[in-house]
C-alpha cells in the first residue's frame, strides 16, 4: 500500500479522530497491566547500566522495551487502525536490533559534558514531564504514558540515552525521531499543543546537542 | 441495468432479534428524507448518506465500537440509506459490520464501498475481504478510490456487475485531484456512480464534471461535504447566525444550510457527511427533509457564506 500514498494530502495521513488516538493510551494501559512497571524498571535499568558502563546490558534493556512498545502498541492496537502501523511496528523491531548491536559493541557508555546534560533533559522528559503532563492538561490519568510500553516516552528516553554515551551512535536516533514526528503530527491534528511541540522539542535539543560538541568535554568512555 | 437488490448474511431471526434490541428502527419507519433516483431505472436513495472516514475507524475498543452503533442506529431511525467506505479506512468496514449486525442489517441501507490497491488484479479478493468485514454477500456499490490503478480495477467492477456480484460500479476522487482524467474516465467507460468532493466552497466540480454527470445520467456522491468539518466548524465557532431568510428553505441549522445547498444541485444524487455524534446525525439527516433551494437560492447561500 505503500505506493498508494501519493493519492493523498498530507492532513489525510491521520485516520483515526482524537478521541480515538486518546483512547488508544488507555487500551494500552489496560492491554498491559501489571507489566508497564516491569518495563519502565528495564529502562530506568538500561540508564543505571548505561551510567555504570555496562553497555551490552543496557542494549539488551533498550531493545527489550522497543519490542514490547512494537507488539503492544503498534501490533496489537494501532495496526488495525491504520495500515501503515505494522510498518511502524516492524520499524521499531528494527530499533530493537540496533539499540542492542550498539550496545554489543559498548557503544551505550555514559559520557559527561554538555551533550549529556541535554541527555538528561530528554530521559526526564520520557519519564516524568511528558507522562504527567497528560493527565494536568486534560488527558485521562488512565492513558497515562510510560516509558518502556508507550512508544513516545520510549522514544524520547532513547535519544536521551543517545546523548548520555559516548561515542554516540546517530543512527539508533533515526527511528526514534520519525516516530515523535509521527505522533507529533496527530497530536497537532488533534489539537493537545503539548503532543505537538514534542518532536520540534527533541529535534531541536538534538541539534543543541550536535552544535555542542567543539565546546564540550565529557569524560572518555571507561 | 443497474441491480441493487442485495442478500445479508444474517438470518430472519438475527434482524428479528435486533428490531427488538433497536425499537426505534421499526417506530422511525414512517420518515421520510428526500431521495433522488439512481440510474438506469435503479430506484432511489436517501439524499443525505454516510461517510465514515476517520469516525469509524475505532478498531476493537468495545466503548466505542458500541457508541458507533448508536450512530448508525440513529442514522437509520432518520431513513437514511448511503453508507460509504473503504479498505483505505483501517477498521471502518469491521465497525461498521459490528454495528450493523446488532441492528439486524436495515432494509433500508445502501452499502458502498470501494478498492484500494494498486495491484490490479486484486480486485475481487479485496471486494471479498470487504464484503466479509460488512457481514454483506454483495455490495450495492464498488467503487475505485481515488482511480487508484483504475483501469485494472473498472474492467474487473464491470464483469462483476455483470454477473450480478455488485450492484453497481463507479469511480472516485478527493479534494480535487486528477479531475482531468476523472473526466476522461467518464466520457469513455461506462459508470453508475462517481464520488467527490463537493461543498459550498470547493465547487470545481460544478463546471465540467457535474453537468457531464448530468447528460451522462451517473449518479453523484458528494464527499468532504463539511470541508473535513473545518467549515461547519468554522461558522458555529464564530457564532454566526444563518441567514434571515434560511426558513425560506427550511434551513434551521448551519448543517442544514450546508447540506442543503450540496444536494439541491441537480446532478447530486447524495451527501455524505461523516460523524461520531448521535446528534449530528440527526442534524444533518434533517438537512435532507422540506424544501430544497433553487438555483437563485443557491447563488443567495454562495454570497452569504462569503460574508462570513
Amino acid at each position: 500500500m505503500l505506493g498508494a500514498l501519493d493519492t493523498y494530502a498530507l492532513r489525510d495521513f491521520v485516520p483515526v479522530t482524537p478521541e480515538v488516538w486518546a483512547r488508544l493510551f488507555e487500551r494500552l494501559n489496560g492491554q498491559v497491566w501489571p507489566w508497564q512497571g516491569l518495563f519502565l524498571l528495564l529502562m530506568l535499568f538500561a540508564l543505571w547500566r548505561l551510567h555504570r558502563g555496562g553497555s551490552a546490558t543496557a542494549g539488551l534493556a533498550l531493545a527489550a522495551c522497543w519490542c514490547w512498545s512494537a507488539v503492544q502498541f503498534q501490533f496489537l492496537l494501532h495496526a488495525p487502525l491504520n495500515w501503515a502501523a505494522s510498518l511502524m511496528g516492524w520499524a521499531f523491531m528494527v530499533q530493537a536490533v540496533l539499540v542492542f548491536l550498539v550496545g554489543l559493541g559498548g557503544g551505550w557508555r555514559f559520557s559527561g559534558g554538555l551533550r549529556a546534560k541535554l541527555g538528561v533533559v530528554l530521559v526526564l522528559a520520557g519519564i516524568v514531564v511528558l507522562p504527567v503532563t497528560g493527565p494536568l492538561t486534560g488527558r485521562s490519568w488512565a492513558a497515562f504514558e510510560v516509558a518502556g510500553t508507550a512508544p513516545t516516552p520510549t522514544a524520547l528516553v532513547t535519544l536521551g540515552m543517545l546523548l548520555l554515551a559516548r561515542p554516540i551512535s546517530w543512527v539508533t536516533g533515526v527511528i526514534p525521531v520519525l516516530w515523535l514526528v509521527y505522533s507529533s503530527v496527530i497530536w497537532w491534528v488533534s489539537g493537545w499543543l503539548p503532543g505537538a511541540v514534542v518532536a520540534p522539542l527533541a529535534i531541536g535539543t538534538l541539534g543543541v546537542a550536535m552544535g555542542a560538541s567543539p565546546w564540550s568535554r565529557g569524560r572518555e568512555p571507561s | 441495468m443497474v441491480g441493487y437488490s442485495r442478500r445479508r448474511v444474517l438470518g430472519g431471526l438475527g434482524a428479528g432479534l435486533a428490531v427488538a434490541a433497536w425499537p426505534g428502527l421499526a417506530a422511525a419507519a414512517g420518515k421520510a428524507l428526500n431521495r433522488a433516483a439512481l440510474p438506469n431505472g435503479g430506484g432511489s436513495i436517501p439524499v443525505i448518506g454516510m461517510g465514515t472516514w476517520r469516525t469509524f475507524n475505532v478498531g476493537g475498543d468495545p466503548e466505542l465500537r458500541e457508541a458507533r452503533t448508536q450512530v448508525l442506529a440513529a442514522f437509520f431511525e432518520e431513513g437514511g440509506g448511503l453508507i460509504d467506505s473503504s479498505p483505505m479506512y483501517g477498521s471502518a468496514q469491521s465497525v461498521l459490520g459490528h454495528g450493523l449486525e446488532k441492528l439486524g442489517y436495515p432494509d433500508s441501507l445502501f452499502a458502498a464501498d470501494k478498492v484500494w490497491t494498486r495491484d490490479g488484479g486484486a480486485t475481487r479478493e479485496q471486494a471479498a475481504e470487504s464484503s466479509a468485514n460488512w457481514g454483506l454477500e454483495r455490495f450495492d456499490l464498488l467503487q475505485v478510490h481515488n482511480l487508484l490503478a483504475w483501469e485494472a480495477h473498472l474492467e474487473t467492477l464491470q464483469a462483476m456487475k455483470e454477473a450480478g456480484e455488485v450492484g453497481a460500479v463507479g469511480i472516485t476522487t478527493s479534494h480535487g485531484r486528477r479531475l482531468d482524467q476523472f473526466e476522461r474516465i467518464m466520457e469513455r467507460h461506462e459508470l453508475d456512480f462517481i464520488q467527490l468532493t463537493y461543498n459550498i466552497r470547493d465547487r470545481w466540480a460544478e463546471d465540467r464534471i457535474l453537468p457531464l454527470a448530468r447528460e451522462k445520467g451517473i449518479a453523484v456522491i458528494a464527499n468532504r461535504p463539511y470541508q473535513g468539518g473545518s467549515l461547519i466548524r468554522g461558522v458555529q465557532r464564530r457564532g454566526t447566525p444563518l441567514p434571515d431568510w434560511a426558513g425560506e428553505i427550511d434551513c434551521r441549522t448551519w448543517a442544514d444550510f450546508l447540506l442543503k445547498f450540496i444536494v439541491s444541485h441537480p446532478a447530486v444524487t447524495c451527501a455524505i457527511p461523516a460523524t461520531t455524534s448521535v446528534e449530528h446525525v440527526r442534524e444533518n439527516m434533517a438537512a435532507g427533509r422540506g424544501i430544497m433551494p433553487d438555483a437563485a437560492q443557491r447563488q443567495r447561500m454562495i454570497e452569504a457564506l462569503a460574508e462570513v
